[in-house]
This record gives structure tokens, sequence and C-alpha cells, in this order.
């Protein structure tokens, strides 16, 4: 009896780990989704000219980032967390003053980021292996 | 500093709880898949402790999966023997009529040295006195002494032996253990006659032992 409640035990456990896998790529793949887009409308707006935009877009993506790495940093490695929010906090400065080389390219290495957290955590044979 | 504090804690708590779900086999004896779960526990939550960039869910997720897929495949083992032959492995006899199987030794890489050492350890010097010997799945060596080697029991010397159950804690520093009680087929009311017949208060009893034919000890607590 005692060993039939412990597989139940033990089977209920390994759904847990499955799910909180599941939940940790949806919310990967949410956080890379509304990540991407918000960069691709500061890309448009740098595109356009429109540097006051493209400035309160970063803000925006800065504080979204910010909401998002408090739960990501459940189950994501701190230190690639820790590099995009370097990449995200200077954003507004680069664009505030005009640096939009630098900041276009920040933007880039961004979505490289986020683009190589979601592929890491993805279970294909290449991470496995 | 703190979060290397706390995280250890959590983690002793996760490893603590997991050896509890394994059960009492896991601590006594190890199979081979225990061994693993046991040698790769301990080095999945050094990781998260030693390393504060790694969270925390990645050592405790592999630990619980661990211990939740040993459990499964010992129930697996349970209910199937085709299964448990194969994750445990077969007993092996090294030793069968006083003839060591040198084929089996060699198969084992079992040398010599460690077979006499296992006999010594079991009180056996000459190896004449072993009819059989067995390698068990977890490793250790247990023997079947010849007739003529082995200890003399109370049977062989047709003596009637009583039949008595070992005694059992049934107070342990002041406080009654409950199966222990159940175990010798007493009740606390008996115990506390017992107490009230030799003079003492459950209170100052550091440990008291009691058998099913109601023998009894009684060690007092030291005082300070």
């Amino acid at each position: 009896m005692i060993k039939i409640k412990r597989t139940i035990f033990a089977a209920a456990i390994i759904i847990f780990a499955l799910a909180f896998g599941a939940a940790a790529l949806y919310i990967i793949d949410d956080t890379k989704t509304s990540i991407t887009c918000i960069i691709n409308d500061i890309e448009r707006s740098v595109e356009n000219k429109n540097y006051n935009k493209a400035h309160e877009l970063s803000n925006k993506l800065n504080e979204y980032w910010q909401s998002r790495e408090e739960i990501l940093v459940y189950f994501v490695r701190h230190h690639e967390l820790d590099e995009l929010t370097s990449a995200a906090s200077r954003l507004p400065h680069l664009i505030k003053h005009g640096d939009v080389a630098e900041f276009t390219a920040e933007c880039e290495k961004i979505l490289t980021l986020i683009n190589h957290i979601m592929e890491s955590e993805m279970p294909y044979l290449k991470n496995i292996l | 500093m703190y979060i290397v504090f706390f995280r250890t804690i959590l983690l002793y708590i996760l490893i603590v709880f997991s050896l509890r779900l394994m059960g009492k086999r896991q601590l006594g004896e190890l199979q081979p898949s225990e061994l693993v779960v046991t040698i790769l526990i301990s080095n999945i939550a050094s990781l998260p402790i030693e390393d504060t960039n790694i969270p925390l869910t990645a050592g405790a997720v592999p630990i619980l999966v661990l211990v939740a897929f040993e459990i499964i495949i010992s129930t697996l083992s349970l209910k199937s023997l085709k299964f448990r032959r194969l994750i445990t492995g077969n007993t092996k006899i090294i030793i069968k009529d006083g003839a060591i199987d040198q084929k089996i030794l060699k198969e084992l890489r079992f040398s010599i040295d460690d077979l006499m050492e296992e006999l010594r350890s079991q009180d056996v010097f000459d190896l004449r006195e072993v009819q059989l010997a067995i390698v068990e799945t977890g490793g250790q060596i247990n023997i079947f002494k010849r007739p003529g080697k082995q200890e003399v029991t109370a049977e062989m010397l047709n003596i009637k032996a009583v039949d008595s159950s070992p005694p059992v804690v049934v107070i342990s520093d002041g406080e009654f253990i409950n199966e222990g009680i159940a175990f010798c087929n007493s009740s606390k009311e008996k115990i506390n006659e017992i107490l009230k017949q030799e003079g003492y208060e459950l209170s100052k009893v550091f440990i008291m032992t009691l058998d099913a034919s109601g023998d009894y000890y009684i060690v007092k607590k030291e005082k300070g």
C-alpha cells in the first residue's frame, strides 16, 4: 500500500516536473514574442527617425524586461538574464544621447540573447546531447 | 552569502525528504540503480549551492525527478522478475560444496584477496569451512558453513528453547513509545502500574525496556 502511494507520489512528481518545464517554456516563449514585438517597433521608429517614440518604447521594453526577469530567474541561468538586463538598461540612454548605431546594435543583441535563451531551453536533441 | 545559506538549508531539507521518500532500503543496502541515484543527488545538490548563477529549481527538479524515477523503477522491479534481473542483476554462487568457482570469480572481477577478506569479516579463516558462498546483487557475500562448522544451536542439542520476544523500549526520556508498547502487547496503564510498584515517576525514567513476557528493565534519569 505504502509502495503504491509512493509510486503515485513519484508519478505526481514526474508530472509536476513536466508541467514545470512546459510552463517555463511557455513563459520564455511569451517573453521572447513580446520583446521581439517591442524591438521591431523600436527599429521601425528609428528607421522613421522618430527617436522620441524609440526612447518611449525602449523604456517600455526595460520595464517589461524587469517584470519578466523576476519570473525567469526561477529557471534560467542568471548570467544570461544579467546580460539581457544590462543591454536593456542601456537602450533609453543611448537613444536619448543620439547614439543610433550603438542603440540598434544593442537592440539586435537583445533579440539574439532572448532567442538564445529560448533555443537553449527547448528540448531539442542537440540541447539534450 | 545569505543566498548560499538559505539554498543549503532548502536543499538539505529536500535531500532528507527525498531519501525518506526512497525508503529505508536506500540507506542500508545500495543496489546499482540506487547507488547511481545517490551519487547523482549529491552532485546535483552541490551545484546550485556553489554557483548562485544556477537557479535553485535547476537543482531541485532533477533531484525530485531522480527520486521519482527510482521509486517507479523499484515498483516495476517488484512487479516484474525480468525487469528486476535487468536492473539489479543476479546473485552469483562463488563457492559451491566448498569449491571456488574461479570462472564466476573472474567474471565478477573479485580477487582471491577480496574473497578472503570478506570471509574473514564473517569469522571464516579456512575456505574448507564454507559450503556455499553467494555474492548478492548489492555486492556483499553471504556464506553458509559446512554442517560440522556451524554454530551449535539448542535444536542440535535437543534442548527445548522457550519462545521469547526481544525487549523493546517503551519509555524513552520520560515519554511513552507507543510502537514499543504495542509490540509487547502492553498498555500505558500496565506500565504506569509497574512504575508505581517500583517507585518511579514517568518523567524521571531515562529508559524502560519491556518484553512480551512482562520482564522489564528501568534506568533512572541522572540529575543535572
